[in-house]
């Protein structure tokens, strides 16, 4: 059986806040409450457990991949075919650095991209729980339910919260 | 915190006045997208008919080989230095005044990048042998010369152009996902379904974005000025007077900051007036914007100086000659025509706040400007040529109608891509407009109510 999803709409940021400690205190888990906004609100506005994300560790490790990549391509090239000219060294360490500092950029930005979209799983096009109000800016809260009863049990706690709207997502 | 969102959706005030521009099309619209497109097609003709006739049609000869191409080049590049630089710079200060006007700088940045690309290939002549420079290895074994400035060049535009691509589109995404809740036709409901990649907006979403955006502004900040401190290498590196100098780094990138900002603030003017968003962008932001470009100019005046100075002291034959041709000689309306618009002009206008807050001035001195940033990228490339080497190598340059199709080729390619767009994509940041609103407030303080931002 495919999980069902309860939303709620509230036009103001305080009652969904509310809505989320009661459905807390209702013992609905964190982990099936999500908060859907127009605009990025701080963190503990919420009261949930904070986001995690390791952007910036894969950015870091994909920088230095980029640096590795980019002696390679200048360097390691030069030593693959040397050309002697005029007893200059075969690798030119201040003309390499150059695109070690661009290759190392290049590998940081893609990957802070990357890791961006398939942390927040996107592209995803498949139907998700979702109310375009959010675009007016309106809060809605998203709350995964195993069953119906639970279900019946979060509507009555979203619908005492003062949400302006209560609906289904099958 | 207090929302004041609309009871029906679809009503919501500043998403109906940014997406605008995206759902309604007006004659205007048609007539300027088709008068840059008859522009960029004669100049795309224009480069087609000259690979097939030869380099011969312009005005390039021995020993002047780096010529309009080039100076257009290097003034594109420097335009599109400070839409990303800056964006990146105010996002990382937190200055909340960049909301309105962020997307439209760093959408300048990726088209004039585009079109700046295409001039080492157009300067090559020869443009199918382009691929020289790609790093590959080739049957003999053999890979790219990364000791040459050019190879540089390749690696750091394409780094700018890929992050600069990257910055625009992610901050984009949830403003593509409000222009897909608001779609009405099929066609364009699919477009935007597909540019917002499924984004609700969700506590992770937006974790994850706001990171990423901040962190693409870190790694964006230092290859931007990469890029045009690489751009003066290509001049820096040769052993040619006036170019062999350990100052055009920093001098390129700021003449490159103040060309983007003036590009910046006329574009500002351009879209508040044909949009009629006087609510978004307002005086205030444009006193922002041109106390910044003010900063640009006096910075931009005392590292010319600085360089004019030494030079003229040292009074080494070989720069001599070429700075007698530009203080007197072939060069000298160039050179005074740049240093009205770019200081004479610029500095003392840019110090009344009656002009930095009026649009119209703002228009007509910003094209101004970029006339004479146009004039000094000019003024870099040629002169050095014309008189390098022995007396009897002296000679002159002239562009031909060819040089001069070849530079309306990018201006109306750059118009083009932006007029396309307006059409694609909301072009001041919706979500950064009401982040800001939502964290308005306002504080009574004496006889005085003031402005307030609420900030974690």
């Amino acid at each position: 059986m495919s999980d069902t999803y309860v939303l709620a709409r509230y036009r103001e940021v305080d009652p969904a806040a509310a809505g989320i400690q009661r459905l807390l205190g209702a013992s609905v888990k964190p982990e099936d409450i999500d908060v859907m906004t127009g605009v990025p609100y701080p963190e503990e506005v919420w009261g949930l457990p904070e986001s995690k994300s390791n952007i910036r560790k894969v950015a870091a490790l994909f920088w230095v991949i980029g640096a590795c990549c980019g002696f390679t391509l200048a360097a390691g090239t030069a030593w693959l075919y040397p050309l002697p000219t005029g007893g200059k060294p075969i690798v030119s360490l201040p003309t390499t650095a150059v695109i070690v500092y661009e290759m190392s950029m290049l590998m940081g930005i893609f990957s802070v991209a990357a890791a961006t979209l398939i942390e927040s799983k996107l592209p995803n096009f498949k139907k998700l729980p979702y109310h375009p109000a959010v675009s007016d800016g309106h809060v809605v809260l998203s709350v995964r339910c195993m069953d119906e009863s639970q279900a019946t049990k979060v509507d009555e706690v979203l619908k005492a919260s003062n949400a302006d709207e209560v609906l289904r997502h099958v | 915190m207090k929302l004041h969102p609309p009871l029906v959706h679809g009503d919501d005030k500043i998403n109906r006045d940014i997406l605008r521009p995206l759902f309604e099309t007006s004659w205007r619209w048609w007539a300027l997208f088709g008068l840059c497109l008859t522009g960029f097609g004669a100049g795309f003709v224009t480069w087609m008919w000259m690979l097939g006739a030869g380099m011969w049609v312009t005005g390039l000869h021995r020993p002047v080989m780096w010529g309009v191409f080039i100076a257009n080049f290097v003034f594109w590049v420097g335009l599109s230095h400070s839409g990303t630089l800056i964006s990146a710079i105010l996002r990382l200060a937190k200055a909340d005044w960049r909301r309105p006007i962020t997307r439209a700088a760093e959408a300048m940045t990726v088209f004039t990048v585009l079109m700046a690309a295409q001039f080492p290939l157009i300067h090559l002549g020869r443009t199918w042998f382009f691929y020289y420079i790609i790093p590959y290895v080739n049957q003999r074994e053999m890979w790219g010369n990364f000791r040459s400035p050019l190879a540089w060049d390749l690696m750091a535009i394409l780094t700018y152009l890929s992050g600069s691509l990257i910055y625009l589109y992610l901050p984009t995404v949830p403003d593509f996902a409000i222009a897909r809740d608001y779609a009405t036709t099929p066609v364009r409901k699919k477009l935007f379904t597909m540019l917002a990649l499924g984004w609700r907006g969700t506590r992770k979403e937006w974790h994850r974005m706001n990171l990423a955006i901040l962190m693409l502004a870190v790694l964006v900040l230092p290859v931007a000025v990469s890029v045009h401190t690489i751009v003066s290498w290509d001049f820096a590196m040769a052993l040619a007077p006036q170019w062999h100098t350990t100052i055009f780094g920093p001098y390129f990138v700021l003449g490159a900051i103040y060309s983007g900002m003036a590009l910046v603030v006329t574009l500002t003017v351009l879209i508040r007036w044909a949009f009629k968003w006087e609510d978004y962008i307002t005086p205030f932001h444009l006193d922002k914007l041109s106390k910044i470009m003010l900063v640009a100019a006096i910075l931009w005046t005392y590292l010319w100086c600085g360089d004019y100075l030494i030079t003229w002291y040292g009074r080494l034959p070989e720069e001599k000659v070429i700075l007698d041709i530009k203080n007197g000689g072939a060069y000298f309306w160039h050179q005074l025509t740049m240093m009205l618009a770019n200081t004479i002009v610029a500095i003392p206008m840019l110090a009344f706040k009656k002009v930095r807050t009026s649009p119209w001035a703002l228009l007509f001195l910003t094209v101004f400007i970029n006339v004479g940033m146009w004039l000094e990228r000019y003024l870099i490339a040629v002169p050095t040529l014309v008189q390098k080497g022995p007396a009897y190598t002296w000679t002159t340059y002239s562009p031909t109608w060819v040089e001069l199709m070849m530079s309306i080729y990018p201006f109306a390619g750059f118009v083009m891509l932006y007029v396309l767009f307006v059409k694609m994509a909301p072009f001041i940041s919706i979500w950064e407009i009401r982040e800001d609103r939502v964290a308005e407030a306002y504080k009574t303080m004496g006889q005085a109510k003031l402005r307030a931002i609420v900030a974690e």
